[in-house]
C-alpha cells in the first residue's frame, strides 16, 4: 500500500489555498451532510438500529474464522472458488493468475478501494492486461493517472469542468472529438464508450460490500448498475475483498444494508443492491461459468486484540469523512493514502505501519462528530489518541512537540512550581492582551494565533478559583 | 496458497472469542399504511413511474402507451419470462430480439417480487429471467405482481428456493452523482423505469 502521508502538512496548505478544489468541497454539505441527516430521520428506529449494527460486527469479528470457513464451504458447494491472500503481493499474483488462465487480455472493474489498497491495476498492466474501471468516477481517475479522494465520490475534488477537459484529452481515439461542456453530455459520452468495453470484457473484477457466510453471497451496491453488467456480461466474476466484510446471515446483512446508504449518500437504498452467488447455474441463460472470491488480508488480522479491533467494523460508507472539518477543508488527496479521513487516519497506519502514516492520527480537531455518524459506533477519536501515544512512544513525533509535553509533564509532577509557572505565564498573556484578545504569540503559540485570537486568561488560575470556590 | 489459509485462519482463531454472543434478529422495520400504497409512494420517489393493470391481457396495452407518452420508438424486447405469454396484435409494437446492446432500446421484463419499504424490485437469475436484458435496455418496463410485493428485503428471500446466482434489488434508473454530485440517469443501465402493477401473477 503505497502511503504518502509524510507530506499532509504541506498538501494540507496546498489544498486550502486551491480554489478549485475548495470550491469542489463545498458539494459535501448539501450532498452528503445534510442528506444523511434526512435519510436518518425518516427511519424511524435508525439509532437502534446503528446499535444492532455494531453488535453484527463486533460479533462477527469475535468468529470471523468461523464465519469465513462458512462462507468459503457455501462458494464451493456451488461450484465457486475461495482463495486467501495474506498480503498484497499474494493478492495481485492471485488476480493476474486467474485472469492469464482465462487468457483475458481486458477487464472491467467496478469500483473497489480494496484494489485500491493493494494497487491491482499497476499489476495487471504489467501482466499485459488492461483494467478499465467502469465506476464513473472511477473511470476518470483512471484516465486522469490519479487515485481516488472519497471511498465512495472518487472524483469529488475535480469540477465539471475539469472532468471535460479529462474526456477532450482521452476521448478523441474512439472518435469523440468534441469539449462537451453540460454533465448529461460527459455522462452520455462515457456510457458509450463504457458499454463497448463492458460488452468485450474477458474478466470482470468487483469488490463486495459485505460477504454473507450463510449463503456464500458477495453483496454489492452501486447506483450506476455497473457492478452487475461487470459481474454478468464476461464469462469470469473476481470477487476481491477484505477478511472483515463477511456478516453471518442474510437478515443481518440488510440491517447493514439500511444504513450503509442512508449513511454514505442520505439514500434509502442505492439503486443497485446485487447478491452474487457462485457461478451460472445448469438453467441460467447467462452469467459467468466460473466464480471467485479472494480473500485479502493485508495486515487486517493483526488488528483483532488490539485497541484498532473495532476499527475492523468498518463498513466503508464515507460518514466519517463528510462530517469531518480537516477533511471538507483539505480533501482527500492531502491525505497521502487511498483511505483518508478519520477512518484513514485510523486504518492507514494499521495497514501500512505508523512510521509511514505518522501525521495522519494527528489530522483531527477531535470534534468527535466522525464517531457520533458513524453507523457502526467506531470510537475513532479515541482510537487516534491511540495512534498519537504510539507515536509519541516510538519518538516519531516532532521535536519540538516532545520538548513541550516534556516540559509540561515535568511541571505538571510539581505542584508548586506549576502554580508559580501557571500565574507567571497567565500574567504575561494578560501583558499581551488588547480588549481582552491577544492577537499574537510567540514560539509554538504562533501556530495558533495564526488563524485566530487567543483569549486573553481572567479571574485567576483553575486552581486558585477552586481553592476560592471551596473556600468560599 | 493454502499456507496463507492456514495462518490467516490460525490467526482468526487465536483471538476467537466464543463469549461474545449476538441477540436473535430484530423484525425488520414495520412498514406504516397499505403495502401496496407504500410501495407506488415509494417506487414515486425513486423516479419510477407507474401504471396499473387488471391482467396480463392489459399489460401489452400497458406498455405500448408508455412508450408513445414518452415519444420512444413502438419497438419492444421481451424478457424470456414473458416470450410467448403477451399478446401485441393490438398494439403498434414491433418486437424484437437479442441483447439490446445499442442505445435507445426498451425491455418489458417480468419479475420476482416487488418490496414496499423503497419502492424497490427484485430481479433473480435463472431459466425464465436473462439479467443482462434489464441492466442493457435504456428503457425498462418491469412487470410487478401484485401479489408478491413484500413489506421488506428479507420477505423477498422466503419466496425463493435456494440461492440463485443473482438476486438483484433495483430501486429508480440507473444513476450516477459522480460529478459535482449532482445526479444524471442512465449512467449504464436504464435512464428510465416505468413499473406495470398487475394484479395477474405472470
Amino acid at each position: 500500500m503505497q502511503v504518502e502521508s509524510g507530506a499532509f502538512v504541506e498538501k494540507a496548505r496546498a489544498a486550502l489555498t486551491d480554489a478549485t478544489l475548495q470550491h469542489a468541497l463545498k458539494h459535501i454539505k448539501h450532498g452528503f451532510v445534510e442528506a444523511r441527516a434526512g435519510a436518518a430521520a425518516r427511519l424511524p428506529g435508525f439509532e437502534a438500529m446503528r446499535d444492532r449494527a455494531r453488535d453484527i460486527r463486533a460479533h462477527t469479528l469475535a468468529h470471523l474464522a468461523e464465519h469465513l470457513e462458512r462462507f468459503e464451504a457455501n462458494v464451493t458447494a456451488l461450484g465457486g472458488h475461495v482463495h486467501w491472500a495474506a498480503d498484497a503481493e499474494e493478492a495481485r499474483a492471485i488476480v493476474v493468475r486467474l485472469c492469464r488462465e482465462k487468457g483475458a487480455r481486458t477487464v472491467t472493474k467496478s469500483k473497489s478501494m480494496v484494489t485500491e489498497e493493494i494497487e491491482l491495476n499497476p499489476a495487471l498492466e504489467a501482466a499485459g492486461i488492461a483494467p478499465v474501471e467502469t465506476d464513473l468516477g472511477e473511470y476518470i481517475i483512471q484516465l486522469r493517472h490519479e487515485k481516488p479522494s472519497h471511498i465512495i465520490a472518487p472524483v469529488i475534488h475535480l469540477s465539471k469542468d475539469q472532468v471535460a477537459d479529462t474526456f477532450h484529452a482521452e476521448h478523441p481515439k474512439y472518435g469523440f472529438t468534441e469539449r462537451l461542456t453540460e454533465r448529461p453530455a460527459l455522462v452520455r459520452e462515457a456510457r458509450a464508450i463504457l458499454r463497448e468495453r463492458f460488452l468485450k470484457a474477458d474478466v470482470g473484477i468487483t469488490g463486495a460490500n459485505f460477504l454473507v457466510a450463510e449463503t456464500g453471497s458477495a453483496v454489492v451496491v452501486t447506483n450506476e448498475g455497473n457492478a452487475d453488467l461487470t459481474a454478468s456480461l464476461p464469462d469470469t466474476h473476481i470477487v476481491v475483498t477484505g477478511i472483515e466484510k463477511v456478516v453471518p446471515t442474510l437478515a443481518d446483512c440488510h440491517t447493514l444494508l439500511r444504513l450503509l446508504p442512508r449513511s454514505a449518500t442520505g439514500q434509502d437504498i442505492t439503486a443497485y443492491v446485487s447478491f452474487f452467488t457462485g457461478p451460472k447455474r445448469a438453467a441460467d441463460l447467462s452469467g459467468p461459468s466460473s466464480f471467485h472470491v479472494v480473500l485479502v488480508d493485508n495486515g487486517r488480522s493483526s488488528m483483532l486484540g488490539t485497541e484498532f479491533e473495532e476499527m475492523l467494523r468498518c463498513i466503508r460508507c464515507g460518514a466519517c469523512l463528510n462530517h469531518c472539518p480537516v477533511y471538507a477543508n483539505v480533501g482527500g488527496h492531502a491525505y497521502g493514502s487511498v483511505y483518508p479521513g478519520p477512518m484513514g487516519a485510523v486504518l492507514t497506519p494499521s495497514l501500512a505501519g505508523i512510521d509511514k502514516a505518522g501525521h495522519l492520527p494527528n489530522a483531527s480537531s477531535f470534534c468527535g462528530r466522525c464517531e457520533a455518524v458513524c453507523p457502526v459506533r467506531i470510537p475513532l477519536p479515541k482510537m487516534m489518541r491511540h495512534w498519537r501515544e504510539r507515536e509519541f512512544e516510538r519518538h516519531l513525533s516532532p521535536a519540538p512537540m516532545r520538548w513541550g509535553l516534556g516540559l509540561w509533564a515535568a511541571l505538571a509532577a510539581r505542584p508548586a512550581l506549576y502554580r508559580l509557572a501557571l500565574g507567571l505565564a497567565s500574567r504575561l498573556l494578560r501583558g499581551r492582551a488588547t480588549k481582552g484578545w491577544i492577537g499574537r504569540l510567540p514560539l509554538a503559540g504562533a501556530g495558533w494565533t495564526g488563524g485566530r485570537d487567543l483569549r486573553a486568561p481572567s479571574g485567576g488560575t483553575f486552581q486558585q478559583q477552586w481553592r476560592r470556590r471551596r473556600g468560599g | 496458497m493454502a499456507d496463507s489459509r492456514e495462518q490467516i485462519l490460525g490467526r482468526l482463531r487465536r483471538f476467537a472469542r466464543p463469549e461474545v454472543d449476538l441477540a436473535p434478529a430484530p423484525p425488520p422495520p414495520a412498514q406504516a399504511g397499505a403495502i401496496l400504497d407504500l410501495f407506488v409512494e415509494r417506487l414515486g420517489a425513486a423516479r419510477a413511474t407507474v401504471d396499473r393493470a387488471a391482467g396480463l391481457a392489459e399489460v401489452p396495452a400497458a406498455a405500448a402507451r408508455y412508450l408513445a407518452g414518452q415519444n420512444l420508438p413502438a419497438r419492444l424486447r421481451l424478457a424470456p419470462g414473458l416470450a410467448g405469454r403477451l399478446d401485441f396484435a393490438a398494439t403498434p409494437l414491433t418486437l424484437e430480439d437479442g441483447l439490446p446492446e445499442a442505445d435507445g432500446i426498451a425491455v418489458l421484463t417480468d419479475c420476482l417480487a416487488g418490496v414496499a419499504e423503497t419502492g424497490t424490485f427484485v430481479a433473480a437469475s435463472g431459466p425464465g429471467s436473462d439479467p443482462r436484458l434489464n441492466l442493457l435496455a435504456e428503457t425498462l418496463i418491469v412487470v410487478v405482481a401484485t401479489g408478491r410485493v413484500a413489506a421488506s428485503y428479507e420477505d423477498v428471500w422466503r419466496m425463493l428456493d435456494g440461492t440463485p446466482r443473482l438476486v438483484g434489488f433495483v430501486t429508480g434508473a440507473s444513476r450516477t452523482a459522480d460529478i459535482e454530485q449532482t445526479i444524471e440517469w442512465g449512467a449504464h443501465g436504464p435512464r428510465r423505469l416505468h413499473v406495470i402493477l398487475c394484479d395477474e401473477t405472470p
